[in-house]
């Protein structure tokens, strides 16, 4: 999958859990960028993201996670 | 040694002043020397427990940060933990599960045959392991390395300033720190001094006053009823900010002088628009610490195994604060006040849509107010749990808090009431000075002493000095009542 597929995806994702319709994911946002992207959502965000895109992480890989490149990397590298 | 103590104000200038004299290279090894006399002071068998939790720290750390497989580094992690957690356990928990069990066998008609142990709490033991577990997570995680120096990492774990009662300090922010050559600097010193003033100031002036009428009002909750139980309940929460707002200025001005920095545990608590915004502002070094290393793992490996939804939150978030109610002390009153902060904080995570489209009807003016009004009632409420002396007294006490409501209309009333829970006059003016003086700290555009006496005329910082120097001699209370959180 091309990473602006998976970027348009996660976009709605963390749109529909974070309840800002406006927001625009980039590779280098972090939590503290994103209002509403907290520890809370963020649960809910990687369940969103497992179930969308029909793939399982491991714990190690979602708490080594620090923006949202790594998070697309992460996706990408289960996908293929 | 007591932060409150000539003691410590003859050892904190002597450490100062040899700190600075000695070459960079020697300053880890003085300061561990410091740190470990720091706590022998106040018994030789403290230093044996400390060394332990370093020792194993130390080598598992080593283990963890080579090229082990993945296997045999998992298990060196367990057995840290179980290790680590087992010495605050056996230390902490001991005679309450074994007095537990008791009760337990006692329904069958069996005596346990386990005796209690008379042993004191190693001093600062919550804190440390705490920091001990979080560094080997960190390190298992793959977010820190292993310190190679064991001087180094003993100095991180015993450094006197957060030895005792905090901040529960991450090894990442702290370790670098020790490798920087550290200049003197005068301006770094007059910001340390004031932090140590201003918490001497909440210590003493605010603090040990209230003390007086809140610990004798704790220990006969039965001689009171309705409003002076309501006084109670507000002042304890004061009493508890004053205490430990105080210490850990005190630390973070003691630690700054020597040019560290460690992590603030106070932001405007009583501000908080929300019970998850108060976890944020109230001892954050350990809110922050139990949202990273039990929150955090649990909710996530819920979240990818079972995704039970917002129910796992609720799951990790009750399990979550239980520990953390636990983690003050072994009774039941702190698992069911961590139990409460757990109930507040799911039903948050549930309402969170509703409240935010409720906050854009009703105007902030009115919104943002009665937020931060109920908040702060639960969270005066809540800290009964954390204050009484057992169970019983703390649902006394709230059960009790409004009875006779008359009584919160009528001046001469509410005066017999301070007058009943021990105020005189003096007593009435120090503490409502003083209660007052946190609120308009509260409400200042400014972060702390620092920043409030940041480029302002020398007249005006050297009023305020004189004003905190005067109120600590002459307002201040001399007793031997340590701070609260020693007990932890």
């Amino acid at each position: 999958m091309e990473n602006n597929l998976i970027l348009d995806r996660l976009t709605r994702i963390f749109r529909d859990i974070t309840d800002n319709k406006d927001l625009v994911l980039t590779r280098d946002l972090t939590a503290d960028d994103v209002e509403g992207w907290d520890s809370l959502n963020h649960t809910l965000i990687i369940a969103e993201i497992q179930k969308h895109f029909k793939i399982k992480f491991t714990l190690p890989e979602v708490l080594k996670l620090e923006n949202i490149g790594d998070l697309m990397d992460t996706i990408k590298s289960k996908l293929n | 040694m007591l932060f409150v103590s000539l003691e410590y104000f003859i050892f904190l200038p002597l450490v100062i002043v040899i700190y600075y004299l000695l070459p960079h290279r020697a300053r880890w090894a003085f300061l561990l020397s410091g740190s470990i006399i720091f706590l022998v002071s106040a018994g030789v068998s403290n230093l044996f427990v400390v060394l332990i939790v370093t020792a194993i720290s130390y080598f598992s750390g080593l283990l963890l940060d080579s090229d082990k497989k993945h296997e045999f580094k998992k298990l060196v992690f367990i057995i840290t933990l179980v290790a680590d957690i087992g010495i605050l356990a056996f230390f902490k928990y001991f005679n309450f599960l074994n007095d537990n069990l008791s009760v337990f066998l006692n329904l069958f008609g069996v005596n346990n045959p386990i005796p209690g142990l008379s042993i004191l709490l190693p001093l600062g033991i919550s804190f440390y392991t705490f920091q001990a577990i979080g560094y080997t997570y960190d390190i298992y995680s793959g977010n820190q390395k292993a310190e190679k120096h064991p001087g180094v990492l003993a100095t991180y774990i015993l450094f006197f300033p957060k030895l005792i009662a905090g901040p529960v300090e991450r090894a990442y922010n702290f370790i670098p720190q020790l490798y920087q050559k550290i200049d003197f600097d005068d301006q770094r010193i007059v910001q340390g001094l004031r932090l140590i003033l201003w918490g001497l100031f909440k210590k003493m002036v605010i603090g040990n006053r209230l003390a007086i009428f809140v610990n004798y009002g704790f220990n006969n909750v039965r001689e009171f009823d309705g409003l002076s139980l309501f006084i109670l309940i507000f002042f304890q929460a004061f009493h508890l900010y004053a205490d430990f707002s105080g210490y850990t200025d005190i630390a973070l001005g003691s630690a700054k002088i020597l040019g560290f920095n460690l992590t603030d545990n106070f932001n405007k608590p009583f501000l908080a628009t929300s019970v998850s915004d108060y976890w944020r502002r109230w001892h954050i070094s350990l809110a922050s610490w139990v949202k990273d290393y039990i929150f955090k793992p649990l909710s996530l490996s819920i979240a990818i195994n079972r995704n039970w939804g917002k129910w796992g939150i609720i799951y990790a978030l009750t399990v979550t604060f239980v520990l953390f109610g636990l983690w003050h002390g072994a009774s039941w009153s702190f698992i069911v006040f961590g139990f409460v902060q757990s109930l507040a904080l799911s039903y948050e995570v549930l309402t969170r849509k509703i409240r935010k489209k409720l906050s854009r009807k009703i105007p902030a003016g009115i919104y943002n107010p009665l937020s931060i009004l109920f908040t702060f009632l639960f969270v005066c409420y809540s800290a009964v749990f954390f204050r009484a002396n057992d169970l019983k007294d703390a649902l006394y006490v709230i059960s009790n808090s409004l009875n006779n409501f008359a009584d919160f209309f009528s001046a001469d009333l509410i005066k017999s009431h301070f007058t009943g829970l021990g105020f005189n006059r003096w007593d009435a003016l120090v503490s409502g000075s003083g209660i007052l003086l946190i609120i308009a700290t509260h409400s200042s555009k400014y972060y702390g002493i620092n920043e409030a006496l940041k480029n302002k005329p020398v007249a005006y910082r050297w009023s305020i000095y004189v004003f905190l120097i005067l109120a600590i001699i002459f307002l201040g209370t001399f007793t031997s009542e340590n701070f609260i959180y020693f007990q932890f």
